[in-house]
């Protein structure tokens, strides 16, 4: 089966998230047309990210093998039980309180209600048969607050957790401390037993479990958190293959004042000290930022607004699925283990970075150059990059593009399409052959309608067009895309040495004695560990910085 | 109020927001009489229950006060300061956070009214202070040492549950809880209650809820071929991976061809089979050509081939069992848990009378019963749907925090109220022997007690100045009197069997005027300003 259970932790991790499990669900209708062709054979295996089960009425269920961390307040509308509910809940709490209570001894405290969101209301109408006969297309996508606001997916309810202790974006108790986090830990596991109550219920299940994928957040109180529940699993899952992406957006960590600041860093440095400590393979991801898009000069096929976190989680999900589409693939997968084995063949450089390119630009005159100014892929992970950077490994991921539909390209060339492909993935240089994995697919990355709507100047295949007056082209000017081309990358390179120069550096600067919230309670982080954590960025930045 | 002459903190961040003395002063009593108000009505098996409704609509019903507490969002500072104090008496006693809660709220509504005629709220707090140190004496005296037994700790859970769930789920519950503790009960050895298991399934009612003298698991064979059923079982205990693991170091490198990275494999899976055969070669020698059952449970991964291998043998085999089971397993069927297949000899090996697999929708439960003399037992929630279970969970655990209590006090308190009845006439006789101005805080102190009482009366539809009056004569004249909450007039806790634990009401008490007495004595509050205040850091 080779089951990847997917965990999150955090706010941002689960915008993310709830991107990644939409495109799951958009793969599933996407092989339902093929099966109407009779022909387009399944190409990914969906048992790998999702599990088969059943309620106690009978029903068959198919829901993701993901575990959901949120503070109190992060699950916005969302409702645990509904798929497993046993009766309607009005009923059900109705005989339950005339069997047992005494009705005028029942008090109610109901917290302010969550309104579910247009495009909520519009599923829930799809479902029930009174919607309008439009598509998901028209419903509006503004007023999107939190990400279970464009959430398609049913989940199990042991897939949800809500940390104890601390609520979302509360002032008095803020969640802002990596201490914070482990604290959170030690009193979630205390009152909910999550560790055996929720995450074993996925992996005793797994028969052939290829491995973890975690998405945390990293600037506040759960990269502690992370931390803690990744010591606990490590005591169980010792070689077990953890690929983490450490989250962070402008959002995520306060920076007015000197001591936000501060408090901010360490919480990133803790985060990655650990994370790369218990991970197999590490991986920082941070949002796209006006000033990152600039400088890029970027793109004139996707207008992204770096300052919505809808947006910018919706970018981050198409990497993220697509850089373990080799692990899902139903017919010549690369598993988890051999793809991070061959990515960190030195076993020491466990930290990668993600490049992006959301769509792979196709269609056009001429084929993108891969390098340099005008590279369609964006680089999540390093902030700075060098021409002497050297490439140890990398996986390369283009999909949605078969070979023969570069014939255009070697028309007029002596050379044949595949040539042509291997020439364009030439250009991304790698210093050893065996640490360079390449896939291609002709398997398109999904848009479901829940994606934001920032594509333009694209075919519904998500191919380049200039046409004015396509039929797929709304009134904002956008696209409407059924799918499209992306190319990923995820290297493990020299230019991580920038990204662990800048934080080695700012936390050396930082007096320790000014930071007291980190310490002074079950979870705490004191000096010498503040000092390890410093050391041990050195020694990273060492191993890179070669 | 003097807020032109400046206050040192806004001289240090001239954006804070400060209120002082007296309005600091008041802040804080509206904070703790807000916050009593709201659980004023959970007190005592009267109480009402509380249904909390979340934001999406999921419901949670409770009755207990710390539940209560860590649920509902409390916006105001100090009523959350309180509510985390008085949660933190929660972990180390299991019970009283309701009553922690009207308490410092009636003390600082008490000492109001003596601050307000110009007190200063140090000389209050020196008067609690006294008033704490004599009622935790007079504790000591009013607490009965009895010979703890069955009896006396029925009588002990039964008084904390129906303070949590309703009567008849109450009564289901008390014998469990006691027997459970019971079972794992060692005469001068620590209790470790997290060797009573507590496992839910969602299905009928909770009031089939019952004690098993065994274990539960949630989770069964993996493998269709295996026994659902076996009698007289061997029981293997392990931590031991039957899994084929690559190693994830160079995994991808160390072969070039198809060939090579077969043989790979294969030796590893060889490592695997090795260790298989040590297991069922035990168990031929064990089992014979008997009708025996053999049974492991593993804390580590089973692989679908090596299931197939067990299978083929006949054994049942659990893969991925909680941590705390592997210890548990060995408290009910003896056995020592293994982490290796090296020394397995027929000493380390367990017995069950009765292990069987019962499903319900996805989830599968494996029962291990009928064994000879468990150390260990698990206590089955049944319940209609997820709320009734989390309720009736969070009840037996605060059930069995009492009973374990009693076992380790070795004496037990009258309940209905009679200690705060017999507290308040005490502080007052003592008041007396006092001199000076702090005699007006240990009065506080002791009217404050007495909201316990008052408030059990009149969640009981009685009027609580009548029913005090009516318990202070009895006692005058000798008794211990409680409040009879069925008729609104006295009981003889002590006949009636109503008791509570010792060391809740002790903390109760000392945590009370403690946390009381810090916020009297705040003089200065400040909200930390930002220069710009950024209303909402979530989406825009």
């Amino acid at each position: 089966m080779h089951e990847i259970i997917t965990l999150q932790f955090g706010h941002y991790s689960n915008f993310v998230g709830t991107h990644f499990w939409n495109t799951q669900e958009a793969h599933f209708n996407y092989q339902q047309l093929g099966e109407e062709e009779e022909q387009a054979p399944e190409l990914v295996n969906h048992d790998c990210l999702y599990r088969v089960g059943q309620t106690s009425k009978g029903i068959d269920t198919y829901t993701p093998r993901a575990l959901i961390f949120d503070l109190k307040g992060g699950f916005g509308s969302i409702k645990k039980y509904k798929l497993y509910e046993s009766e309607p809940p009005q009923d059900q709490y109705q005989s339950h309180c005339d069997l047992s209570w005494d009705p005028s001894k029942m008090e109610t405290f109901r917290a302010e209600e969550y309104s579910p969101s247009a495009y909520q209301k519009h599923l829930e109408e799809e479902e029930i048969g009174t919607a309008d006969v439009e598509g998901e297309d028209d419903v509006q996508m503004n007023g999107i607050r939190t990400w279970s606001d464009y959430n398609r997916v049913y989940f199990h309810p042991k897939s949800m957790v809500t940390a104890s202790g601390y609520q979302l974006n509360s002032e008095f108790m803020p969640f802002d401390v990596f201490s914070y986090g482990r604290n959170a830990f030690l009193e979630t596991e205390k009152e909910k037993d999550s560790y055996d109550e929720n995450f074993r219920l996925f992996t005793e299940e797994c028969d052939q479990l290829q491995g973890f994928q975690v998405l945390a957040d990293v600037l506040d109180g759960w990269g502690g958190f992370t931390t803690s529940y990744l010591e606990q699993l490590r005591e169980d899952y010792p070689k077990t293959t953890v690929v983490t992406y450490g989250l962070s957006d402008d959002k995520m960590g306060k920076n007015t004042t000197l001591r936000e600041k501060q408090t901010t860093l360490v919480n990133e440095a803790l985060s990655m000290s650990n994370l790369t400590r218990l991970s197999s393979l590490y991986v920082p991801v941070k949002a796209p930022t006006r000033q990152s898009l600039v400088a890029n000069g970027w793109s004139k096929n996707i207008r992204l607004d770096p300052s919505n976190r809808y947006h910018t989680s919706a970018f981050i999900s198409a990497g993220i699925d697509s850089v373990l589409l080799p692990c899902r693939l139903r017919y010549g997968a690369t598993f988890m283990s051999d793809l991070v084995g061959s990515l960190n063949w030195r076993n020491i450089t466990n930290i990668g970075a993600l490049s992006v390119g959301l769509p792979f630009p196709f269609g056009g005159k001429s084929l993108p150059q891969l390098v340099g100014k005008q590279s369609p892929l964006f680089d999540l992970s390093t902030r700075k990059t060098d021409i002497d950077d050297q490439v140890f490994s990398q996986s390369v991921v283009l999909r949605g593009l078969e070979t023969k539909q570069f014939t255009k390209y070697a028309e007029g060339t002596q050379r044949t399409p595949r040539e042509v492909v291997d020439e364009l993935l030439d250009t991304l240089p790698v210093g050893k052959s065996l640490g360079d994995t390449r896939t291609q697919t002709a398997f398109r990355y999904p848009i479901p309608t829940s994606f934001p709507r920032f594509f333009q100047s694209l075919t519904v295949e998500g191919y380049q067009t200039v046409d004015q007056y396509a039929p797929n082209r709304r009134d904002d000017g956008t696209s409407k895309v059924d799918s499209v081309p992306t190319i990923v990358r995820l290297a493990v390179s020299t230019s991580t040495r920038w990204h662990l120069e800048q934080l080695s550096d700012s936390v050396k600067r930082i007096d320790w004695r000014l930071l007291p919230q980190f310490d002074g309670m079950p979870g705490g982080v004191n000096s010498e560990e503040f000092a390890e954590m410093k050391e041990n960025l050195l020694d990273l930045y060492d191993i890179y910085n070669e | 109020m003097n807020r032109s002459g400046g206050s040192a903190v806004s001289l240090i961040n001239p954006n804070s927001e400060v209120a002082r003395r007296g309005q600091a002063l008041q802040l804080n009593i509206n904070g703790a009489v807000g916050l009593m108000e709201v659980v004023r009505s959970n007190l005592g098996p009267k109480g009402t229950i509380k249904m909390l409704v979340s934001g999406a609509g999921d419901i949670k019903l409770t009755k207990d006060g710390k539940v209560l507490l860590s649920e509902m969002q409390i916006q105001n500072p100090t009523a959350a300061m309180i509510a985390r104090a008085a949660t933190a008496q929660d972990e180390i006693t299991g019970d009283g956070t309701t009553s922690i809660v009207m308490l410092v709220g009636e003390f600082m509504k008490q000492a109001e009214r003596h601050i307000s005629e110009g007190l200063h709220p140090r000389i209050i707090t020196e008067g609690f202070e006294l008033a704490k140190k004599e009622s935790l004496k007079f504790l000591d005296g009013f607490a009965v040492k009895k010979e703890v037994d069955r009896e006396l700790l029925i009588s002990v859970a039964r008084t904390s549950l129906r303070t949590k769930v309703h009567r008849a789920l109450a009564d289901t519950l008390t014998e469990a809880v006691v027997d459970a503790v019971l079972t794992i009960y060692r005469e001068n050895e620590p209790i470790d209650l997290h060797m009573v298991e507590i496992m839910a399934m969602q299905h009928r009612s909770e009031i089939d809820t019952r004690l098993v003298r065994g274990l539960v698991m949630d989770h069964g064979a993996r493998h269709p071929d295996m026994p659902k059923r076996v009698k007289d079982a061997f029981v293997l205990t392990l931590n031991v991976s039957l899994e084929y693991e690559k190693s994830e170091v160079n995994s991808g490198f160390f072969y070039s061809s198809a060939e090579q990275r077969e043989k790979l494999v294969e030796s590893e899976r060889k490592f695997v089979d090795e260790k298989l055969k040590k297991i069922v070669e035990l168990k031929r020698h064990v089992c014979g050509d008997s009708k025996k059952g053999f049974v492991i449970i593993n804390q580590k991964g089973i692989d679908p081939l090596s299931l197939d291998v067990l299978a083929k043998n006949g054994i049942f085999a659990l893969r991925r069992a909680k941590r705390r089971n592997m210890e548990r397993m060995q408290l009910i069927c003896g056995g020592i848990a293994q982490n290796s297949v090296d020394d397995l000899t027929p000493d380390v090996l367990g017995w069950a009378g009765l292990i069987y697999e019962h499903t319900l929708g996805e989830e599968k439960f494996t029962f291990v019963e009928d064994v000879k003399e468990p150390s260990s037992a698990t206590i089955l929630i049944k319940g209609p749907n997820p709320h009734t279970i989390h309720q009736t969970k969070d009840a037996i655990r605060d059930g069995l925090r009492a009973v374990k209590n009693t076992l380790e006090d070795g004496m037990v308190v009258p309940g209905a109220g009679a200690f705060q009845i017999a507290l308040h006439s005490h502080l007052l006789k003592f008041k007396d022997s006092v001199k000076g101005r702090v005699k007006a805080g240990i009065t506080s102190f002791a009217e404050g007690v007495l909201v316990i009482p008052k408030t059990l009366a009149s969640n009981g539809g009685f009027d609580p100045m009548d029913v005090i009056v009516t318990l202070q004569e009895e006692y005058e004249e000798g008794h211990i009197v409680g409040v009879d909450l069925q008729s609104g007039e006295t009981l003889d806790p002590v006949a009636e069997g109503i008791w509570d634990n010792y060391r809740v009401i002790r903390n109760m008490m000392q945590n009370s005027s403690v946390i009381a007495t810090n916020f009297l004595l705040v003089d200065e509050m400040m909200r930390a300003g930002r220069s710009s205040l950024k209303a909402d850091n979530g989406m825009e």
